[in-house]
């Protein structure tokens, strides 16, 4: 189930919000919680939910086994176990494909490929249970000897699917000790309604005209401005649609008590590669650091060692993403700016004032077009298309694409994805008559965002030529 | 604000965000009549289904209930209009509405321009030359002009019905190079039978020959075609029928044609009007049975069934694609008229020049019997003096996926099939 769908905004959230609080208890509420949950997982993983369960038991003994345990090597043991258990799952689901491709290239065998569907959310998950086990095993977090509130926190359905990832020590107190308030919920379905508005009205728009770019046979034909409308309109999809989830998460989250961390923060105001990733899901870089980069030795290494741990970390980060060359490319493309950043860039750009902001953009608009590119023939012919060709801004593709009305919502987006927007709301919700003024502008990005979501299901015949 | 007066406007605001959903969704489940099937959409609407063990194992009951949602959901074809309505306004901030007749502009996100500041749609403009588009006309001139050389006794015609997106009255003012003519003086050139087309010569004639809201022409429109085949077949002397009542449906009937539908009712619709005529007597018969008639001077009769007008078929007398008309008179003579939906509006007219017509229209000749129409076949079993092809442009070439549409309207013989 997606957040941006009718059932979920008609049906399962009222319902789970009005069952939710008809109990006062902590325990009922929580079942409630893991109840609803499961079922949100199971509406579009009916058999997969059992999986997730199975999963959730392994980690649950696991991590009793390794805090029981005092020996070191023991408790190891077990974490290793996990470790294998865990990302061998995630690795069979999300990379079996890759590895036979990769086998079947590198020796001329003919593998067949296996016929497996991706189980929805099975990265978030896996790291999020990763993360539980790993700081039982290190003693930073208790271990949970409630497997109701460990599975409360692992199949919690806001961030089930599309993160952020919510690390165990984040809502451990609040997992059996939470205060809901009625500004609580409120300020959360307030965060709900603007994540829903910049997935339903931004981020699919965006989407028109980037699948128009990406997914046309015609692209070695394009030009240079329709090339850069493409780039640029990807990035601020998948910013929007991101962003829109993580807020989602974030204001349903609020509406059940819980604070999870904010996982994007205007990245695209960032003033180098370095920043963007501060700001850039933050909860799957910090993940990253936490739990890879700084057991491999972190930066306290000979700096060739220090190199390599950025790339396998960058790596990981572009494999994460999909079990294809693209997102590696794009994971290492990441690395190599980063290292370069911190052995020299870094300090010119922190003196290069707005010319920080614009190189920061080109290489993150560059990436999306690695990211988003189905192969590295395509990836070429956008970049050609982008540098070599004769600089236009004829809109005329727009015109006979029929996407001219997708400007205004292409120039929104280009706005608010600054932080203008949020101070402005800031600024006058809690204003007595702007406030009011506020929940109302709210209202009417509901509306629309229904209207939107209605209106994508009118299909009139194609009775039109004949 | 005090903090009383927060929690008020707090609590108001979750009160009034989670009744205005649950409400809409009660209001769907328990109150509000399922409306089964669209007219615009031709499509049945989805409709709430049972949970069970199956349905939600397989996911077909998931996908169900949020599709009923969509489709049921409460003023569904005004939110539709409204999204359109925003569509075209925000099109219009970036290319405003011209003053300029001839310049087109997009509807959203469709394959239909509207003419200048107006109403009136036509679809995107040709602009592509295509070396295979010219191979298929040219293969049907030839197999037409085969079919003549060996049926000397019929006397074969081709009438075109011209669209608007095949002209090039547009070119200019829009500043493209559109194929224009081009495939029709093709196929003029390269036939071997008398050939005639509906001229579109300026924006008039386009706003006289078609509808405002759909792909096909309006009354008048198919009243020219019917001239020009008269005097196509029978010379510029033959008399042709006269309307004798104009009808205006102005209170009664509104025409929301495809391009309406297609651009989600920016256009509501147009009024409907339409000719009668002093026809001749004559009977229709579909698979051996006698039909109803169902034409220009009987339409009247079904308005009351009627709240508007979705498809031109309502209302130009679609029998289907393997019809015989038989008319009063006994010494004229017999056609075989290989059409599409343009041709039904004519056929009543075509009643008063001869005494049997043979209605096909290849397309769905297919769909009802699941073999192509055979011509050799067809000649052998039928005494015809005269076939009249008369189709639009895309079943010379049109191929899409759901099949190659051109290919059924192609000449199929039993000489090297």
């Amino acid at each position: 189930m997606l957040f941006s769908s009718l059932v979920f905004l008609f049906v399962f959230l009222p319902v789970i919000i009005v069952t939710y609080y008809l109990f006062s208890s902590r325990i009922y509420r929580n079942l409630v919680l893991l109840f609803f949950s499961l079922l949100f997982y199971a509406w579009g993983e009916p058999l997969y939910v059992i999986l997730m369960v199975i999963e959730i038991l392994i980690n649950y003994l696991l991590a009793r086994l390794i805090s029981i345990n005092e020996k070191t090597n023991i408790k190891r043991f077990y974490l290793i176990i996990t470790i294998i258990i865990d990302l061998g799952l995630l690795g069979f689901y999300k990379y079996s494909n890759f590895i036979i491709d990769i086998v079947n290239g590198l020796f001329g065998l003919e593998w067949g490929f296996v016929d497996l569907s991706l189980p929805i959310g099975i990265s978030f998950y896996t790291f999020q249970i990763l993360s539980y086990v790993i700081d039982v095993y290190r003693g930073k977090v208790k271990v949970q000897n409630n497997v109701f509130n460990l599975a409360t926190y692992v199949t919690m359905f806001p961030q089930l699917i599309a993160g952020p990832i919510v690390r165990y020590e984040t809502i451990e107190n609040e997992l059996i000790d939470r205060k809901e308030s009625v500004q609580m919920v409120s300020d959360g379905i307030r965060r709900f309604i603007i994540g829903l508005g910049k997935k339903i009205i931004i981020a699919n728009n965006m989407a028109i005209i980037a699948d128009r770019v990406f997914l046309d046979t015609t692209l070695a034909e394009y030009s240079f401005f329709i090339a850069w409308i493409g780039a640029i309109s990807y990035s601020l999809q998948i910013y929007f649609d991101f962003s829109g989830y993580s807020d989602m998460a974030i204001g349903i989250g609020k509406i059940f008590g819980f604070n999870f961390l904010e996982n994007f923060n205007y990245p695209y105001i960032a003033k180098s590669i370095t920043d963007f990733w501060r700001r850039w899901h933050i909860s799957l870089s910090s993940w990253f650091r936490d739990y890879v980069y700084i057991p491999l030795g972190g930066n306290r290494v000979s700096k060739p060692r220090w190199i390599l741990n950025i790339m396998i970390v960058w790596m990981l980060t572009g494999l994460w993403h999909g079990a294809s060359y693209n997102f590696v490319v794009w994971g290492l493309y990441y690395g190599l700016f980063l290292i370069i950043e911190k052995v020299f860039l870094l300090k010119i750009l922190e003196k290069a004032k707005l010319i920080n902001h614009l190189f920061t953009l080109l290489v993150v608009i560059f990436g999306f077009v690695i990211f988003n590119s189905s192969s590295l023939d395509q990836v070429t012919t956008f970049f050609s298309n982008m540098f070599m060709s004769v600089p236009n801004f004829d809109i005329s593709f727009l015109e006979t694409g029929g996407l001219v009305y997708l400007i205004p919502y292409f120039i929104i987006a280009c706005i608010a994805a600054t932080p203008l927007s949020k101070n402005i709301g800031i600024s006058v919700k809690d204003k007595e008559l702007f406030g009011y003024g506020y929940d109302l502008y709210l209202f009417v990005l509901l509306l629309i965002c229904v209207i939107f979501l209605v209106n994508s299901s009118y299909n009139p015949f194609i009775y039109f030529r004949f | 604000m005090n903090i009383k007066h927060n929690i008020l406007k707090n609590l108001l605001f979750i009160i009034f965000f989670l009744v205005s959903l649950l409400g809409v969704f009660f209001y769907l489940v328990f109150f509000k009549d399922p409306i089964l099937v669209s007219t615009q959409e031709k499509r049945n609407l989805v409709n709430f289904s049972e949970l069970n063990e199956t349905s939600f194992l397989d996911g077909t009951f998931q996908t169900t209930l949020d599709n009923t949602l969509a489709d049921q959901f409460v003023f569904r074809y005004d939110i539709v209009k409204i999204k359109s309505i925003l569509d075209v306004k925000a099109s219009e901030l970036f290319v405003p509405k011209s003053n300029d007749e001839y310049k087109l502009t997009k509807v959203g996100d469709t394959p239909i321009t509207r003419v200048g500041n107006s109403y009136y749609m036509i679809n995107s403009l040709f602009y592509d030359y295509d070396t295979n588009l010219e191979e298929r006309f040219l293969r049907r001139a030839s197999q037409i002009n085969e079919l003549a050389k060996d049926y000397p006794e019929i006397e074969m015609y081709l009438y075109k019905p011209t669209q608007g997106h095949e002209t090039d009255i547009f070119d200019e003012a829009n500043e493209v190079e559109t194929y224009g003519k081009y495939y029709s003086d093709l196929l003029k050139n390269n036939l071997d039978i008398p050939y005639a087309e509906l001229e579109i010569n300026d924006i008039d004639d386009y706003k006289n020959y078609f509808l405002q809201s759909d792909h096909h022409w309006s009354y008048h429109g198919s009243y020219q075609g019917y001239v020009d085949i008269v005097k196509l077949m029978f010379g510029k002397d033959e008399e042709v029928l006269i309307p004798t009542e104009f009808k205006t449906f102005n209170d009664e009937l509104i025409f929301s044609g495809t391009f309406s539908s297609r651009t989600g009712y920016v256009y509501p619709g147009e009024p409907f009007y339409l000719y009668t005529f002093d026809l001749p007597e004559y009977s229709v018969y579909l698979d051996g049975k006698t039909q109803e008639i169902y034409d220009m001077n009987t339409f009247e009769k079904s308005i009351d069934s009627l709240d508007s007008l979705y498809m031109y078929g309502t209302a130009n007398y679609t029998y289907g694609s393997d019809v015989i008309y038989e008319s009063e008179y006994d010494d004229k003579e017999t056609l075989l008229l290989i059409g599409d939906s343009y041709a039904a509006a004519v056929e009543p007219l075509l009643m008063e020049h001869f005494s049997t017509i043979y209605s096909i229209q290849p397309k769905g000749y297919f769909l009802k019997y699941w073999k192509k129409f055979n011509y050799d076949d067809f000649l052998a079993e039928h005494d015809v003096d005269k076939i009249l092809f008369m189709y639009t442009v895309e079943y010379y070439f049109y191929t899409d996926e759901y099949g190659d549409h051109a290919e059924l309207y192609d000449i199929h013989r039993n000489k090297g099939d």
